[in-house]
């Protein structure tokens, strides 16, 4: 029997990914209480000054990458950023990375670099170009990156402002030289970590594996062994600190000192992801020291667990092994024989699972989870397992699957955008048609009433009455006021004069004359008595228009110019229109067709995924087989279906 | 057996996926069109948005307003109410994950209408929880003398640490 010093050497990894969401949780540090627009060190962010920029916050917040991206660059370009535009290109550099848009994102920090930037923003666009690089799989041009930021290998020229910010970029600089195999440097990184609190653990974790990967093992495990029985408070924390003790029983197991790692086993919790490995593990632990009796306890709790679960598939192995070494042949060969049933079944059930495939089922399942930002990937791990779910979960664990999904998520939400934009480019042109012919049907009645309204003419009628005020005054000229009654009695007074006048002198003549000449010096009295009360009424009444004239002129002009606009709200638009329509239909079409390409690629690799499930589960019924025949020959027994 | 199983298991245990650069997360021909397509989706959607506010808010008419947050314990936002010349144009109830967006320094564009030039009354209801739990429902009203171009209003509500109550004012930028 093979022991474990045969095993290759494992890789344990350090933690803290570099997904698409961990970008966006690195981003909201950087904005949030550390970042330049912030009062250092108060953990809350300063008042926004500019609208827009926290217009593209509200939508970053909530993880709507596309939303918030498009507001900032629209923002940009209508130069909406008076106050916050150095800090708004790192915020889009971020954002873009976060969607996936890699390329955009290295041209706009390389950008920044060439600008008359601050050294800080200098160091985060380095910092950004240098997680472009490790994402990429370019450890080398990672590190050349992160070479560019002053001071990151020295913690204690690291300034107070920024500590945080080269905490999150001294953590990738640890990877970074991990990546490289350049352990005692990474040692280096992670121990001059300066972070907040509460991911110090994570900083030390990484810290145990770079040691280990340098070869300092005792102090390894010292460090490990101190975060695997610290407190934990929140499921990342109890998540971390199970990973930790399962890292230290394996390492401890491969060194061949399964005493020492069994402790290790037990501190994983019994309800978490990780139990099923810490069960087979604690049992291989007492395997290793022949006590068989000891090693049944945790593999059969693990028998029975669900089937799916790689360490379940061991302990369908393990469990008869340790019967066989036991002595109990019989017990042995039952379990054996069940293994094998339940290995072909499960064989069965991927080859099910990866036909249906085939079927399309699992990408409609992908593509139906609604939400943003984390909430569609809990939304699918809830999804009832049928046949085309049943991996799902496990497939979703795995991180290119994930990021692979996420495309094909964003390519869904295009679609659905431009079909809902498809929709308002035809409103728009109805509006428009709406307007047009409300201004055909309207505009020759209005034309005709601007037409007759004369204002200049009332302008100048008005001056022209002003003017004879004016004499009126200056001249004393109280006939000027009469009234219309009184000027017509004047006139009146005036041809009676003059008929008068033409009659010969005699009594009944002269009676006339001085009758004629008593109602003229009434009138004149009347009118020269009141002539001050006319004249100041007069001016009054005058004043009074020019107000009134005033508006109906600012009215008349706007109606002037609403007249001449009014094509301006139908006319231009029809070209720009068909064009954006005719973008909108060719780019749902390319959308439909990388929709297609992706859906084909994600449903590769889930396939790939299930057939490297299969290939194992072919090779531990192989396995099984071979040692249910061993057994039997163990035992002296006959085989089933031997003669 | 043993050997090759445990291998298998040990590989798998300790190489959680994601941890480390995968330079393949797609085909880098397919990954480049995608984001190519992501890019000519965002012009799109920039030059659509100015074409529909151009076409429904010109800016001789166009009045945004806008709801930002800036309160410890004092309140908890559950909805706004906005009437404009007493006439409700708007009623937004608020997710958990929208009042942290707010915490954070969000601005949210709580309304986008026209306005002819001249007087109007605008006027925010907004409802939640105060001090202490207890429901909480406040107003605030502005006299807003819209001008000829674009106006832009700002509903704020602010700790008045002084009093440890929640001030609720509206803002006009300029």
């Amino acid at each position: 029997m093979p022991v474990l010093s045969h095993h290759p050497t494992p890789v344990i990894p350090p933690v803290r990914t570099f997904s698409r969401h961990a970008l966006w949780l690195a981003l909201c540090l950087a904005l949030s209480g550390y970042g330049s627009h912030v009062g250092a060190g108060t953990g809350k962010p300063s008042e926004v000054q500019d609208l827009a920029y926290g217009e593209v916050l509200f939508e970053f917040y909530q993880e709507r990458y596309f939303d918030a991206i498009s507001r900032l660059q629209q923002a940009q370009e209508r130069h909406e950023l008076d106050y916050h535009a150095g800090e708004a290109e790192l915020l889009l550099g971020g954002m873009s990375l976060s969607y996936g848009l890699d390329r955009a994102a290295s041209r706009l920090f390389h950008r920044l670099l060439n600008d008359d930037v601050r050294p800080e923003v200098r160091d985060r666009a380095w910092y950004y170009l240098g997680r472009i690089a490790f994402q990429k799989g370019r450890p080398a041009d990672a590190a050349a990156a992160l070479a560019h930021i002053d001071g990151l290998d020295d913690a204690s020229r690291t300034p107070r402002t920024q500590r945080m910010v080269r905490a999150e970029q001294r953590m990738l600089l640890g990877h970074v030289r991990l990546a490289r195999g350049d352990a005692a440097a990474a040692v280096r990184a992670f121990s001059d970590w300066d972070g907040a609190a509460g991911d110090r653990v994570y900083a030390d974790y990484n810290l145990g594996i770079a040691l280990l990967a340098q070869g300092e093992t005792d102090t390894a495990v010292q460090l490990l062994d101190r975060l695997g029985t610290q407190a934990a408070h929140g499921s990342e924390a109890h998540a971390l600190r199970d990973k930790t003790n399962l890292a230290l029983g394996y390492r401890l197991l491969q060194a061949g000192q399964p005493a020492r790692a069994r402790p290790y086993f037990d501190r994983v919790r019994l309800q978490g992801p990780l139990s099923g490995r810490a069960l087979l593990g604690a049992g291989w632990a007492d395997a290793e020291q022949q006590r068989y009796r000891e090693a049944l306890l945790p593999w059969l709790e693990l028998h029975g667990r669900d089937g799916r679960d790689l360490a379940v598939q061991e302990a369908w192995l393990a469990v008869p092994y340790a019967y066989a070494q036991l002595g109990a042949q019989g017990r042995a060969v039952e379990l054996y024989q069940e293994a094998i049933e339940a290995f072909a079944a499960e064989g069965r059930s991927l080859d099910t699972a990866i036909a249906a495939l085939d079927e399309g089922r699992l990408i409609d399942t992908l593509l139906a989870a609604e939400g943003t930002g984390r909430s569609w990937f809990w939304q699918i791990a809830q999804v009832p397992a049928a046949t085309h779910t049943r991996y799902l979960v496990d497939l979703l664990a795995t991180h290119r699957f994930q990021e692979a999904v996420k495309n094909l998520r964003d390519l869904k939400d295009l679609g659905d955008r431009l079909d809902a934009w498809a929709g308002s480019v035809e409103t728009f042109e109805h509006m428009i048609e709406a307007r047009r012919l409300r201004h055909t049907q309207h505009a020759p009645r209005l034309r005709g009433r601007l037409d007759d309204l004369d204002i200049d003419a009332t302008r100048t009628r008005h001056a022209q009455l002003a003017e004879e005020l004016a004499h009126i005054e200056r001249s004393n000229d109280a006939l000027g006021l009469m009234t219309a009654q009184e000027r017509t009695t004047w006139d009146r007074l005036a041809a009676i004069e003059a008929r008068l006048a033409a009659l010969p002198d005699d009594a009944r003549a002269q009676a006339l004359r001085d009758k004629q000449a008593r109602l003229r010096g009434v009138l004149l009295w009347q009118v020269h008595n009141d002539y001050k009360a006319r004249l100041h009424s007069a001016r009054k009444e005058l004043a009074a228009t020019v107000e009134p004239l005033a508006t109906a002129a600012e009215l008349a002009a706007r109606a002037q110019v609403a007249y001449a606009t009014a094509p301006a709200a139908f006319e231009g638009f029809d070209g720009r229109i068909a064009g954006l329509r005719e973008r909108v239909r060719a780019t749902r079409s390319e959308t439909d067709r990388l929709l297609a390409a992706q859906a084909q690629w994600v449903t590769r690799l889930a396939q790939s995924e299930l057939l490297l499930r299969k290939r194992r589960v072919d090779a531990y019924l192989v396995q099984a087989r071979f040692a249910l025949a061993q057994t039997y020959d163990q035992a002296g027994a006959p085989r089933a279906g031997a003669p | 057996m043993r050997g090759f199983v445990l291998a298998a298991l040990v590989g798998l245990s300790l190489s959680q996926p994601g941890l480390a650069a995968d330079p393949s997360d797609s085909p880098p021909s397919l990954d480049g069109q995608i984001q190519d397509l992501k890019q000519e989706v965002l012009k799109l959607n920039r030059e659509l948005f100015a074409l529909e506010e151009e076409l429904l808010y010109p800016a001789s008419t166009q009045v945004s307003v806008f709801l930002s947050l800036d309160v410890g314990g004092t309140f908890a936002l559950d909805s706004v109410q906005l009437k404009i010349d007493d006439k409700i144009v708007t009623n937004y109830l608020y997710t958990e994950r929208e009042l942290e967006a707010f915490r954070r320094g969000g601005v949210q564009r709580l309304y986008m209408g026209n306005l002819k030039a001249g007087r109007h009354e605008v006027v925010a209801l907004f409802v939640g929880q105060g001090p202490a739990g207890r429901d909480y429902r406040r107003g605030a009203n502005l006299a807003l003398d819209k001008g000829v171009g674009p106006a832009y209003l700002e509903l704020k509500i602010t700790d008045k640490t002084s009093k440890q109550q929640p001030e609720f004012v509206i803002k006009e930028w300029e």
